[in-house]
């Protein structure tokens, strides 16, 4: 009995190893990992100096797990064994009661660190902000509550909500930017004012909803009319917001492989009185509409606002009477984008991960009466990611 | 290359043993020279060019002065120590003076270093004779197996098995349920406990709740025994699969009960090369009770510059050689008749403070660890601490399971029963090694690359 079972259990292990690596080198090759939304490694050159320096290896091993057999439904099938383990985090995403939250690493709460973030990136605004004085126009940097400040209270106790590292970084920035002269709207505190309506955020994104948006546009536009601006300023009537019926896969969702369902749709938000329009994306001539169409049975993500990853949009409605507004930031200006148009002649979007040139030259370029740049809590003080610089 | 990447299982290794079998038991040579080309391959692919020439330069310097040391000729042993010790040293220690020359140290660096020593000083002992074919000691030094991470080997323990080995059926099955195992016991509990380690001692120590350092503290001490023991399960699974026997390297040692028996459990195969090889020539104990104190302080001194060049390594070497020098009288009093679980509990409790040296980056950082341990930095209750138990609950369970010999207790249960249980014991382990194996690519695909411990060292 002893040696069939030896046999048997070789037999079944060299099998199974050999069929990996066989369906592992026959299979198509994918480049794109859509739940994990990356692109999969590359076959790295077969080149004997890269092994000779130690880097072959690496990169090869990195390229035959992204390209093993069965790489997508395995990481799916774990994702579902971690969901059945009750695992209070699964994929970097916190499973909260009704909602995905995203995990916050514990961070202790370093002033003086956040002091020195403050002054530099409150240096670099003072520059975009000196730049859009010199055309004649208005600079304002504005800060927006991401789903784990929104969803604070969401958050089991045991894990970070952040809401401390949030109000320093918050106060730091006031301070640096004020010490400045560079226009700040933080819309953290009229949010809070409305009483935490979750129909203003997201249960499985980053992001705020539409709604959310459309608050986000009305508050700043009105801390900037009161402070001296004149932008006209949509009411919530003059908007008609309808559901879509396709199925949302926010942020949260897709990471976990849409194993947790969610009954949430995307809206959206038209004017009642419509507004011709004209878009260009880079420069060429796009469908000029500020949501990315879909199938029916294609489930939408938060790109369905304005289409995403597009260095330059330019949206013209010829109406001389409206300011020009130049907006960029992090990924929440998209949704704002939607509406903010419908208060401009010329809404100027930039995305700097994808713009080669910089603001200081676009905006000198182009004069825009007004430069908003909309970050979320999670980079407000980041002077690398989107807007930082 | 590290056993548990796709790299080496899903290829490497199905190919080094297709090729292996493939050559006739008969032409034993020709099945030696594959595993010494295959090692070469697998040091030159981990390790680079470097990790190739340094060890090839290791195999020539300790062939030729052990064939010349033959005869209790001294010079040879004090050039081989000389050349081999300083490779190791300049690797470990160029970077504290020279940034500019540093460079990683190799792969195995040592690990091959203290065989080749080991080797040189067995044959000027007269213990082994001269290996007299340089492919032969080659492979005694190469072999994949065993040139990452250990068990450091004696000659004498495999000579007779080289070049060809003496695989067998038994022999096959038995090493790839333990590299299952092995495998499994790294992918899927070591390296969650490398999760919840590395973010605790990510933190500045002094800023730590007692909580979380407790739970850091307990992180890190799972998390480098499975990973060890992991390496060595593997390392021992893989050599039966070519058909060599190597020495087992760890013996449950979280079960010990003093500090020295802990040290007679873990990595088994350096604390007997310092013991044989530096503390017995120093005297051991034959020279009286202070000159053992300092040649137990001397041999833990080593222990400690052995696994790292910065100050933490030597505190840490030192804090075990001062146990072992507290516990000796200590074991002579009302401890010594203390009932075993106190002092296990006794004895895991100081290696845990000794894991917390090792870990720390510098002195300063374990200083200001151990006050955070005490409630002297951060306060005492986290909310982190309580996240990493239940984030990683399965593994905390299944990782302290792993640490005590119930699977031994298992099999001696089972080995003699007829019927079901000795089904049981005859097919059991194998299913559960085909889980496993399952269970660790799935794992692996899921989790990102992350290299063992020990490859540091």
């Amino acid at each position: 009995m002893k040696r069939v079972s030896n046999i048997l259990f070789i037999a079944c292990a060299a099998v199974f190893l050999l069929l990996i690596a066989a369906v592992t080198i026959l299979r198509p090759a994918e480049t794109f990992s859509y739940y994990e939304n990356r692109s999969l490694a590359k076959k790295p050159v077969n080149d004997p100096a890269l092994v000779n320096d130690g880097t072959w290896y690496p990169a090869m091993e990195k390229f035959l797990c992204d390209s093993a057999a069965g790489r997508k439904t395995i990481t799916k099938l774990c994702t579902a064994a971690d969901l059945s383990l009750k695992r209070p985090v699964v994929n970097d995403v916190v499973i909260g009661d009704g909602i995905l939250l995203p995990f916050n690493p514990y961070e202790a709460v370093d002033r003086a660190k956040l002091k020195r973030q403050a002054e530099a990136i409150g240096n670099n605004l003072k520059a975009v902000s000196d730049v859009t004085e010199s055309v004649g126009g208005r600079y304002y940097y504005v800060s927006v509550p991401c789903q784990y400040s929104y969803c604070a209270e969401d958050y089991p106790d045991y894990l970070d909500d952040r809401a401390e590292l949030t109000a320093a970084s918050v106060e730091a920035l006031t301070e640096s930017l004020s010490a400045r002269g560079v226009g700040y709207i933080d819309t953290g505190p009229a949010f809070d004012a409305m009483g935490k309506d979750m129909t203003l955020s997201s249960t499985v994104d980053n992001h705020f909803s539409i709604f959310g948006a459309y608050e986000a546009y009305r508050i700043v536009l009105e801390a900037m009319n009161s402070d001296g601006c004149d932008v006209p300023v949509l009411g919530k009537d003059e908007l008609t917001f309808t559901e879509t019926e396709n199925y949302y896969m926010g942020s949260r969702t897709r990471k976990l492989f849409n194993l947790v369902k969610n009954t949430e749709h995307l809206w959206r938000a038209d004017p009642v009185a419509p507004v011709e329009f004209t878009r260009t994306n880079n420069g060429n001539w796009g469908v000029p509409s500020v949501y990315h169409r879909e199938e029916p049975w294609t489930p939408l993500l938060y790109t369905y606002y304005m289409g995403g990853d597009i260095g330059e949009t330019v949206i013209e409605t010829d109406r001389p009477a409206y300011p020009d507004i130049l907006i960029y930031g992090d990924s929440f200006t998209n949704a704002m984008e939607c509406i903010l148009y419908l208060s401009c002649d010329t809404m100027y979007s930039l995305d700097l991960r994808h713009y080669r040139g910089t603001v200081s030259d676009y905006i000198l370029e182009h004069e825009p009466d007004y430069v908003i740049c909309v970050r979320s809590y999670e980079s407000l003080l980041s002077t690398t990611y989107n807007g930082g610089r | 290359m590290a056993f548990s990447t796709m790299s080496f299982l899903v290829y490497f290794l199905p190919a080094a043993v297709i090729v292996y079998y493939l050559i006739p038991k008969r032409f034993p040579a020709l099945r030696g020279a594959e595993l010494l080309l295959a090692s070469l391959v697998f040091c030159w692919v981990g390790g680079g060019l470097l990790c190739v020439c340094t060890l090839c330069l290791c195999i020539l310097v300790s062939y030729v002065c052990a064939r010349l040391a033959e005869g209790k000729k001294k010079p040879p042993v004090i050039v081989a120590a000389a050349v081999l010790i300083g490779a190791l040293a300049f690797f470990k220690y160029i970077k504290h003076f020279s940034g500019a020359l540093a460079v990683a140290m190799p792969l195995g660096l040592s690990f091959f270093v203290f065989q080749a020593l080991g080797y040189v000083i067995d044959v000027y002992r007269g213990t082994v004779p001269a290996e007299r074919s340089l492919p032969r000691y080659a492979l005694f030094m190469a072999m994949f197996p065993q040139l990452a991470q250990g068990p450091i080997l004696r000659y004498a323990g495999v000579a007779n098995d080289l070049p060809g080995g003496r695989a067998t059926l038994d022999g096959f099955a038995a090493g790839l349920t333990r590299f299952c195992f092995g495998l499994a016991k790294k992918l899927l509990l070591a390296n969650a406990m490398a999760k919840a380690a590395d973010m605790v001692f990510g933190y500045e120590a002094s800023l730590l709740p007692a909580g979380l350092a407790w739970v850091g503290a307990l992180a890190y001490t799972l998390q480098i025994y499975l990973d060890f023991s992991a390496y060595s399960d593997m390392a021992l699974g893989l050599g039966r699969l070519f058909g060599y026997e190597f020495p087992e390297n760890f013996n449950y040692p979280y079960a010990a009960v003093s500090i020295t028996d802990f040290w007679r459990r873990w990595h088994i195969s350096l604390s007997s090369w310092f013991r044989d090889y530096v503390y017995i020539p120093l005297g051991g104990n034959r020279k009286g009770y202070a000159r053992q104190i300092v040649n137990i302080l001397i041999v833990w001194l080593l222990t400690g510059a052995w696994h790292g060049s910065t100050l933490n390594y030597i505190a840490w070497g030192l804090w075990f050689g001062v146990l072992i020098v507290l516990e000796k009288p200590l074991m002579k009093t009302g401890y010594g008749r203390l009932p075993l679980p106190v002092r296990r509990i006794v004895t895991m409790l100081l290696v845990i403070l000794g894991r917390v040296l090792f870990r720390s980056p510098d002195l300063g950082y374990a200083w200001r660890y151990f006050l955070s341990m005490l409630g002297m930095g951060g306060g005492i209750e986290s909310g982190a601490a309580l996240y990493l138990l239940l984030e990683y609950w399965p593994e905390w369970i299944c990782g302290l399971i792993a640490c005590f010999p119930l699977k031994r207790l298992l099999e001696k249960k089972l080995r003699d029963r007829a019927g079901l249980g000795g089904i049981v014991y005859t097919w059991g382990p194998k299913a559960a090694a085909l889980l496993l194996l399952a269970l660790s690519y799935m794992k692996l695909l899921s989790g990102s690359f992350q290299s063992f411990i020990y490859f540091q060292f």
